[in-house]
């Protein structure tokens, strides 16, 4: 879908990616959150004090934490109910969600492509989850690599805002992957989730890659509603038709649910 | 099209690579089929290397003060990245693979990639992972499809809190408990190899002792060694419920009324075999009320071409015994008499400290008829204190007379190593004197042999001593 990355010459002769733009600021409440919910003694009182002095960030965690994604039959009302039920991993996985649908990303102009974008990423990380089942492999670390694989979309968009507007979205589409690589380093995720976020448009063998690549292939067709899936990714994964068959049913559940964050 | 081979093989683990490598070292045109894309299975990826090679890492840890005799003081957080302690799988899992992938090749097995389902007793369809179908006829079938962790019910396995044995290595982060439930050899794996990485846990389960099958000293000695590190196990207990209640903390309500919160639960409650795509139908077959695959001493199931080994037969599901099995049925199939049984195969158990049998426990032994028992304990080896690991035991069961070993077994630092030599003796009929009159090195854990034998001696009866 996207055109290949640029050529090594190409690179020299073109914009860099982040030419002199700050990378995006985690939210303070969300930047805590990461922080603090990392350590082996984390406490929830800290997490909850830094939520109270981001209403807005707290209404939406309290939002998100209520779907069903992330929470079964009893409703999350508090913010110390919402903190001490979610645990420090849902935690972690929300404070990115959040940070990624504030204005830290927001540019005038290009709403409607951002918000796409992101209801896309979250589908992805849906999906890496499941695949992520599948393979008996880390959970948490496919949701957070799926939602992130597009976060450097809005970054190149931002960094190049002055430019005309159909080079700003090529730019966007050849770029995001390094620019988000560099937001998740930024952000201090694991490198494998940064290694991840690179190479989802490039050849790999990387499981966790491979993963956010199939991820984002099924997040795309469940959006145009298609019933397939791409054969090299799900073979170099290992996944027999019956699974991806279960996986691409799961679709439209899966594009409604991130239509609801 | 259909390709005829005289033996085709459903499952390249140990039960299938040792059947597929005994018929085609025979000149018997075989292909061997396997779900995952290298032979020996995913659970040389995701299971048994990555686990003892996670256990090489927490033993050298865990000994290493004492073993530098406390020059050295090594600590580290929890939370400490899993994978950092697997680094080395990857060359492991490599280099296994490589040599795996050789020796079928050398011995002339072809390994096609897929999954197979049964259309008629000798006709099998292969579907690649693309959905590629052909179709395979073979003179003899042998299953060797394996296990997979069993998930009761009421367990919710989600893989990222509550997790078995197949995801308990996804794990990005040491967690600061564990609450394992089952006490067979997987649970008692994990628990023994996390508990020495400083993660707290506890064991769970109906069995008042762990690994039951076990001669009774050996699991006593697993006990002592867990607990002493600060593992907990509550047997005779079973969960009532298993909820993920927040703050990073799965409950475990025992049917006691007790709480067991545990930062994760691993779940390894037994296992089930991997029957469900096979479509035995329409080969005439049926599993059994467990689940299994019924077969004859010679391992055939109720259809004579078709044999079954390794986990789809049941207990014990160790790799040695999957091994033998794959070999014995296809030595069958091709009419060559085997002078081994099934009592000659060892059992080892990775735990911390290792534990490994061959034979009869003394309590089996006991019910047939009188037995002379030896034990050396390990601090009674130079070896052991050389070690720093002075906890371990030796143990032979001899006949009445105190002349044929029965059993023998160990614990302890290389006891997986350490039982081929009684095995060996076993499989000769060596008496037991053999460990006294032949010189072993100085000094090693194999002097555990001549200590344990002098002990057996000692305790013949006048009458029979003279008989030698």
């Amino acid at each position: 879908m996207y055109p290949p990355p640029f050529t090594p010459a190409e690179m020299a002769a073109e914009p860099q990616a982040l030419d002199q733009h700050e990378l995006p600021v985690l939210p303070e409440a969300a930047a805590t959150i990461l922080a603090e919910t990392s350590r082996a003694e984390w406490s929830p009182p800290k997490v909850i004090a830094a939520l109270s002095r981001d209403p807005a960030m707290a209404a939406h965690l309290l939002r998100i934490a209520n779907s069903p994604a992330f929470i079964g039959a009893v409703p999350v009302v508090s913010l110390q109910q919402a903190v001490t039920r979610l645990g420090a991993s849902s935690l972690r996985q929300l404070a990115v969600v959040i940070a990624c649908e504030t204005k830290a990303f927001a540019v005038p102009g290009f709403e409607a492509e951002i918000r796409a974008v992101f209801r896309h990423s979250l589908a992805a990380g849906l999906f890496a989850k499941e695949i992520a089942r599948h393979r008996r492999a880390n959970v948490e670390e496919a949701f957070l690599a799926g939602l992130l694989h597009d976060v450097g979309w809005p970054v190149v968009v931002q960094a190049h805002a002055t430019r005309p507007r159909d080079e700003v979205l090529t730019l966007a589409d050849r770029l995001h992957g390094r620019a988000g690589s560099e937001v998740a380093r930024a952000w201090k995720l694991p490198e494998s989730i940064a290694r991840a976020i690179e190479g989802h448009h490039a050849t790999s063998s990387e499981p966790l890659t491979l993963t956010v690549q199939l991820a984002d292939e099924l997040a795309r067709g469940a959006a145009a509603n298609s019933d397939g899936a791409p054969g090299e990714l799900t073979a170099a994964l290992n996944l027999y038709p019956d699974v991806v068959e279960g996986l691409v049913k799961r679709g439209p559940a899966v594009w409604a649910e991130a239509g609801r964050w | 099209m259909v390709t005829s081979v005289d033996v085709a093989v459903i499952g390249g683990g140990p039960a299938g690579q040792w059947a597929a490598m005994t018929a085609a070292e025979a000149g018997k045109a075989t292909i061997l089929i396997e779900q995952e894309p290298h032979a020996g299975g995913e659970c040389v990826r995701r299971g048994t290397i990555p686990s003892k090679t996670l256990r090489e890492a927490a033993l050298a840890l865990s000994t290493f003060k004492a073993k530098s005799g406390g020059v050295v003081e090594l600590s580290f957080g929890a939370h400490l990245q899993l994978e950092s302690l697997m680094r080395r799988k990857t060359e492991v899992i490599d280099a296994h693979e490589r040599f795996l992938t050789e020796q079928l090749a050398r011995a002339g097995v072809v390994t096609w990639h897929g999954r197979a389902r049964f259309v008629g007793r000798d006709q099998l369809e292969i579907v690649t992972v693309s959905g590629a179908r052909r179709t395979l006829s073979a003179r003899t079938i042998v299953v060797a499809t394996g296990s997979r962790p069993r998930t009761p019910p009421d367990v919710p396995i989600d893989h990222e809190h509550v997790l078995d044995s197949d995801s308990i290595l996804s794990m990005t982060y040491l967690p600061r408990s564990l609450a394992v439930l089952g006490s067979g050899v997987i649970a008692s794996e994990y628990a023994s190899i996390f508990q020495a990485l400083g993660v707290q846990v506890t064991m769970i389960d109906r069995a008042p002792r762990p690994l039951g099958f076990l001669d009774a000293e050996l699991s006593g000695v697993f006990l002592q060694d867990f607990t002493r590190a600060g593992g907990v196990f509550r047997g005779e207990r079973r969960h009532t419920s298993i909820e993920f209640d927040g703050v990073e903390a799965v409950t475990v309500t025992l049917d006691d009324g007790s709480l067991v919160r545990a930062e994760k639960v691993l779940c390894s409650l037994g296992r089930v075999a991997n029957v469900a795509g096979l479509n035995l139908a329409a080969a005439g077959l049926e599993v059994n009320g467990r689940g299994l695959l019924d077969v004859d001493r010679e391992l055939r199931t109720r259809v004579a071409s078709i044999y079954a080994v390794g986990d789809v037969i049941g207990p014990p599901s160790l790799a040695s015994t999957s091994m033998e099995q794959g070999r014995r049925a296809m030595r069958h199939w091709l009419g060559q008499l085997d002078r081994h049984g099934a009592e000659t195969i060892p059992a080892g158990v990775f735990t911390i400290p290792e534990l490994s049998c061959i034979g009869q426990t003394e309590a089996a032994a006991r019910q047939v008829g009188p037995v002379v028992v030896g034990r050396a304990s390990f601090d009674r080896l130079a070896r052991s204190h050389i070690n720093a690991a002075p906890h371990g035991l030796l143990k032979l069961v001899c006949d009445g007379e105190g002349r044929q070993l029965l059993g023998v077994h160990v614990a302890g630092e290389g006891a997986a190593e350490l039982v081929h030599l009684g095995q060996l003796a076993m499989s000769a009929k060596l008496p037991v004197d053999t460990f006294v009159d032949d010189i072993f090195n100085f000094p090693t854990f194999a002097e555990a042999y001549r200590i344990a034998a002098m002990e057996v001696i000692a305790q013949r009866r006048p009458s029979s001593s003279r008989a030698a």
